[in-house]
């Protein structure tokens, strides 16, 4: 019980914590930059909604196929309008494939043959590249409002629009919330230390284990509540559009996600960070030691050169980029069984060299 | 609830002794440490509250060995104010009080109402919605006394408790500890030696790592009968020419003269008065004669 009251003090105190109230204010502005533009503009109600996800980038949902006559149409079109500007201003470029259209283009041809005769004449992959676009840009064309919808249900292959949301959710949030993590936590013991505290708190009989426990629950509790608390407000607000579109909603799985993929990595790299601090006693040392661990493990490419896969031993976040249903099979469930038996581990470490620390309070000998 | 102190040694990595041999009995009621600054006071203080192991020698609190094994008893019957010390600067001091409470292990009830009578006890009930980084360097003080004897120790430990605080607040503090000690024991180091003279019957001077004098008070300024002097000097040069030969404890300048108090086994001169020897001039003597000896 008396642990308990230790935990219920840390919370009240970390709930006026400016830090963590900074924290919140940035895990609040991440999330509306990266997944406003799903509350507002799905499921896709008129062209407003089109161009809006077309600025996100290029969303292979948002196109359908033009008919062939149609598409032979525009790719005369675009021929007819070719210009040197359409090179960068490369009138080598420009002849070459000027050349080409007119002696060898006809169109009769398929949107193939024109390839394939293109690419004999003209040798040049990046001309090809260009060809290839200009084909394309004239095959598929930006669909009605009900056509990108049909095609977003299509991709999803039988799963909701929420699962897909709360897979990416757990995806980025593992990341900025690892990130975030660091100040929050590397100065959760330091102001022991920063106050002057740390004499009055030891010679009290409370022991080392029960005193890092109860101080780290209280802080961890506070910010994955928060965290999980932001990701259920959107998961009730995107079901709620959803359900306006008539799509399929999904509440539970982002408990799922949260408990599967959130908070295992955050408890882990939390208690990295605190016994990171522990054992250096510097907020200086434990904060890029920290951020640096963090980078290897968002992208392991950075620093070996192998492509990231979804799970890897090595690393305590399980990447979903696109936000593909992963199935929960034996290799997720052992990957985060093993972070939190390495959460344990660190924790009993942090007790112990709490317990042992002499360099944090100990200066003036 | 006496400490008992045996052949007590403290010494780090660079062979220097802090401590040396300690031999000391802390009976019930206020007991005064002085000495100078790198005496080993500090240290011996945090040695009792289990902050520091001691290289050899033993210590016993209240028939309690202290060792690992025994420091969650001990640290369950000390109290202890450090000489630097502050809290978490936005908590409310009643919220300070909570939290050393907790930490104290002392169950809900029990906290709370000892948290209303140290309050009252200190004089800070009427602050107690003030947030720490509001108060003033006495009431910082009286709140780390509040904290130290929240549990109702048998054994506070308090370190140069009145460092830097007003002349009233100095008073209010050692009224405090006074008071604390007519059913506890209250080790009190301090550099003002006012402090112990108007609070302590027992006192010990440590003197270069070693205990240079444990016992009564007065038994320590009859040591210095026969040793000090009153007398009354022409001019400076006079007054330089006495601070060669003899300690001079204090010197105030009239109109014509200036008195002089001087530390001397042999009359300084013919016009010298001895006088009572206080319990400043006789720590003075002994850190001197001490120092002779070295």
């Amino acid at each position: 019980m008396r642990t308990w009251k230790l935990v219920g003090f840390e919370i009240k105190q970390q709930v006026k914590n400016p830090i963590l109230l900074t924290i919140t204010a940035i895990f609040l502005i991440f999330v509306y930059s990266e997944f406003s533009i799903y509350l507002i503009h799905y499921p896709v109600k008129n062209q407003q909604d089109i161009e809006a996800i077309s600025s996100s980038g290029r969303h292979a949902y948002l196109y359908v196929e033009r008919d062939t006559s149609e598409a032979k149409k525009v790719l005369q079109d675009s021929f007819d309008n070719l210009s040197v500007e359409d090179f960068g201003g490369n009138s080598t470029d420009y002849r070459l494939v000027r050349k080409w259209i007119d002696t060898e283009y006809n169109n009769s041809m398929t949107m193939d043959e024109v390839l394939e005769s293109f690419t004999r004449q003209v040798n040049s992959p990046r001309l090809r590249d260009f060809m290839n676009k200009r084909i394309q840009r004239a095959t598929e064309k930006i669909g009605t409002p009900e056509q990108i919808n049909n095609n977003i249900l299509q991709e999803l292959k039988g799963n909701s629009f929420a699962e897909k949301i709360s897979m990416i959710y757990a995806d980025r949030t593992q990341v900025v919330a690892s990130l975030l993590a660091i100040p929050l936590f590397a100065f959760l013991f330091a102001k022991d230390r920063r106050y002057q505290m740390s004499e009055l708190i030891r010679i009290k009989p409370i022991d080392a284990f029960r005193y890092v426990t109860s101080r780290y629950m209280g802080c961890f509790i506070v910010y994955i509540s928060m965290i999980a608390g932001i990701g259920m407000i959107l998961n009730i607000w995107l079901c709620i559009n959803l359900h306006r579109g008539g799509w399929e909603i999904d509440v539970i799985t982002i408990f799922k996600d949260i408990i599967v993929y959130i908070l295992p990595s955050l408890l882990f790299i939390t208690m990295f960070i605190i016994l990171i601090y522990l054992l250096s006693s510097n907020e200086l040392v434990t904060v890029p030691i920290c951020l640096i661990y963090i980078i290897y493990n968002i992208t392991m490419k950075a620093f070996t050169g192998t492509h990231d896969n979804d799970i890897n031993w090595f690393q305590y976040i399980i990447r979903n980029d696109d936000g593909l249903s992963l199935p929960l099979d034996w290799s997720i469930i052992s990957h985060r069984l093993l972070y939190l038996v390495l959460f344990f581990v660190l924790l009993v470490l942090s007790c112990g060299v709490w317990k042992t620390n002499k360099t944090q309070f100990w200066n003036r000998e | 609830m006496s400490i008992i102190v045996q052949h007590l040694t403290k010494s780090y990595r660079t062979k220097i002794n802090v401590l040396h041999n300690m031999d000391l009995v802390i009976p019930q009621g206020m007991f005064g440490l002085l000495g100078r600054n790198g005496a080993g006071k500090t240290t011996f203080m945090r040695i009792l509250s289990t902050l520091l192991a001691p290289t050899s020698g033993s210590v016993e609190i209240c028939n309690i060995t202290l060792n690992k094994k025994n420091i969650p008893k001990i640290k369950a019957l000390i109290g202890y104010l450090p000489q630097e010390f502050n809290f978490y600067p936005n908590l409310r001091i009643d919220e300070a009080l909570d939290y050393m409470g907790i930490l104290y292990l002392m169950d809900d009830k029990r906290r709370a109402r000892r948290i209303d009578e140290v309050l009252m006890e200190v004089n800070l009930f009427n602050e107690r919605t003030k947030k720490v980084k509001q108060l003033s360097g006495g009431m910082r003080r009286r709140l780390g006394i509040a904290q130290a004897i929240l549990h109702e120790p048998q054994v506070l430990i308090v370190d140069e408790p009145t460092a830097g605080v007003d002349p009233l607040e100095r008073i209010s503090i050692r009224n405090l500890l006074s008071d604390y000690s007519k059913n506890h024991t209250v080790l009190l180091s301090s550099h003002i030696v006012e402090d112990i003279a108007v609070t302590c019957q027992q006192v010990a001077v440590l003197n270069r790592s070693e205990v240079a004098y444990s016992g009564e008070l007065k038994e320590l300024i009859k040591r210095g009968k026969g040793a000090v002097w009153s007398c009354s000097l022409q001019n400076v040069k006079e007054l330089d020419e006495m601070k060669r030969k003899y300690t001079v404890i204090s010197s105030q300048y009239f109109e014509n003269s200036i008195e002089v108090r001087i530390l001397s086994r042999i009359r300084p001169n013919t016009s010298s008065i001895e006088v009572e020897p206080s319990i400043e001039d006789a720590y003075m003597l002994l850190l001197e004669e001490g120092s002779d000896r070295q």
